[in-house]
């Protein structure tokens, strides 16, 4: 645990002292601010902008850290070798992985922690706490997934690949239910078979999003969550296991 | 303390390429609180076999053990230290976090303050320990690469091209810190390009030559298969314009009555050592030869073969 720990924590400084990741950061916080003021601009939908940009900006840069840090840190480790020094150290390939998994999903929770916050400010301390952090932990579940599948990825491809493949499965993950509505409908049997098939190989990243104004209101919270968080753990167990059996047998060349 | 057995690698740069073989059942010891150097030519499989010891590249064939026959686990890891060729590290830390990180990750117990500062002390690198290695040298990278791999006091130290990238101060304390280990009866396996340091620090040595081995023995068993030579130091009578020449000892006499023929003084003689350089590429010529020689006969065998099918 201690040796985990401490690659966790280790890759995690190398990230926050990056300054491609602060700008990123900056950068969302100044977009939920400007949803603040575009808001105002609004008739009596301030609030529900503010909500729709402020998550969506919330999402976006957790997208971007994911897309960003996960096919590139291991693969970086590799390339430039620094991987060699602590893998000649008394810890397995395993800890190793989710040493740095275990980083990109602190430093995702970080950016939730502090984006959350501010945008729970702006919103006057006046929503449901409860829900409002399902909202929040629906978000870091879905990059948990994104960076478990990039993690994976990169055993086989480059990081380059990864990052295409990561963002496919996110905008097909997102398209899941829609694929189901248009597969009910159609008369094309080849597409239902299709979009059956898809639904079964790949995880509905739909499922926890809560991302809106009607969820913050009115939604039956823990219920809701909980049907979802058995989908999303199962993938996230099964990918990060997957990625850890690959990089077991990988040669570092 | 470390057998290599039957070593052999394969590697397929893409997945529709054919596999090539980098190494040749490759076997070797490196003893017990001896310092054995790994010498060979570029590509020659150095780097590829020291992965394959320290379990980073998986080998086709073959086996790597440690101490009474233990294959590597996180026990023999942990008295283990190890420089990388050309250290990247992590460019963000602090040499002082650096060190931490390492103490950490390898379970270190005790004074970490007095460790690291040991270790940057023997290094050079006292006064620096708050600098971010992004702010290093290519030759400070490598000293605190070595001070990670002295941190916490390993049986076993292995180095992969440890003077490459250095100054000749830092070569200096490079090899001063390698004997410092030898004498504290530290197990030392190093890779390097420069012969001169081999010689003057390895007791053993391993060559090897396009993924094969073509020596392993002690150093000076090389050297002494090689036959000493004399260094003539010449002087044209007609000209006066001076000049050297290389000469084999049971050449002397006849290259002596030579010079007098050709109008040459002897000004000079000295005996010459054979340098591991000079042993080295013997070595290496003599194995290019027999090489030549199968080929050459490899056509004539040929036709009697198609003959016979």
């Amino acid at each position: 645990m201690r040796a985990v720990a401490t690659l966790t924590f280790n890759t995690f400084l190398e990230m926050v002292r990056d300054r491609t990741v602060a700008i990123l950061f900056f950068g969302a916080l100044i977009l939920i601010l400007l949803s603040f003021f575009l808001g105002s601009l609004s008739l009596d939908e301030q609030r529900r902008v503010l909500i729709h940009l402020g998550f969506g900006t919330i999402h976006l840069s957790c997208l971007v850290i994911v897309l960003s840090k996960g096919p590139f840190q291991l693969s970086r480790e590799i390339e430039r070798q620094t991987c060699l020094m602590v893998l000649a150290r008394p810890i397995s390939r395993t800890q190793f992985l989710f040493g740095h998994l275990l980083a990109v999903l602190l430093l995702i929770a970080a950016n939730l922690l502090v984006q959350g916050l501010m945008l729970f400010a702006l919103l006057g301390f006046s929503v449901d706490p409860e829900r409002y952090l399902i909202i929040l932990a629906g978000i870091f579940l879905e990059m948990s997934i994104l960076t478990t599948f990039i993690f994976w990825a990169v055993q086989w491809v480059r990081p380059v690949i990864a990052f295409l493949s990561g963002l496919t499965l996110f905008l097909v993950g997102n398209w899941l239910d829609e694929m189901k509505f248009f597969a009910e409908r159609t008369r094309d049997e080849d597409f239902r078979a299709l979009a059956n098939g898809i639904r079964w190989f790949l995880p509905n990243l739909f499922l926890l999003n809560f991302r809106n104004e009607d969820f913050l209101v009115n939604g039956h919270a823990l219920v809701e969550f909980q049907i979802s968080l058995t989908h999303f753990l199962f993938w996230i167990g099964f990918l990060s296991c997957c990625a850890a059996l690959a990089f077991r047998r990988r040669n570092l060349v | 303390m470390i057998t290599v057995r039957h070593l052999s690698k394969f590697f397929r740069s893409q997945f529709y390429e054919r596999r090539k073989q980098v190494l040749f059942d490759i076997s070797f010891e490196v003893k017990a609180r001896r310092t054995t150097g790994f010498i060979g030519v570029n590509g020659s499989g150095k780097t590829t076999t020291l992965k394959c010891i320290l379990g980073f590249i998986f080998p086709d064939a073959g086996e790597v053990t440690f101490f009474a026959g233990e294959p590597l686990n996180k026990k023999i890891r942990s008295k283990l230290g190890y420089l990388p060729e050309r250290p990247y590290l992590y460019e963000h830390l602090t040499a002082l976090e650096f060190l931490r990180f390492h103490w950490n990750i390898a379970g270190g117990r005790g004074d970490f303050q007095a460790a690291a500062m040991q270790a940057l002390g023997r290094v050079n690198l006292q006064g620096i320990e708050d600098q971010t290695l992004r702010q290093f040298s290519k030759g400070m990278m490598q000293r605190i690469g070595l001070a990670q791999a002295l941190l916490l006091s390993p049986e076993i130290l292995i180095l992969d091209e440890p003077t490459s990238g250095l100054d000749p101060d830092g070569r200096f304390m490079m090899k001063e810190i390698i004997r410092q280990e030898r004498a504290r009866g530290t197990t030392i396996f190093f890779s390097s390009h420069f012969l001169n340091d081999v010689q003057e620090l390895a007791d053993d040595l391993v060559v090897i030559e396009k993924g094969k081995v073509l020596y392993t023995g002690p150093t000076m068993n090389l050297i002494a298969q090689n036959r000493p030579r004399y260094r003539l130091g010449l002087r044209d009578t007609r000209s006066g314009d001076l000049s050297e020449e290389l000469c084999e000892v049971e050449d002397l006499s006849r290259r002596l009555n030579e010079l007098h023929q050709r109008g040459q003084i002897l000004t000079s003689v000295a005996n010459e050592h054979v340098a591991l350089e000079v042993a080295f590429q013997t070595l290496r010529k003599g194995q290019t030869n027999a090489a030549t020689e199968a080929m050459v006969e490899a056509p004539a065998e040929a036709p009697a073969r198609g003959e016979a099918g």
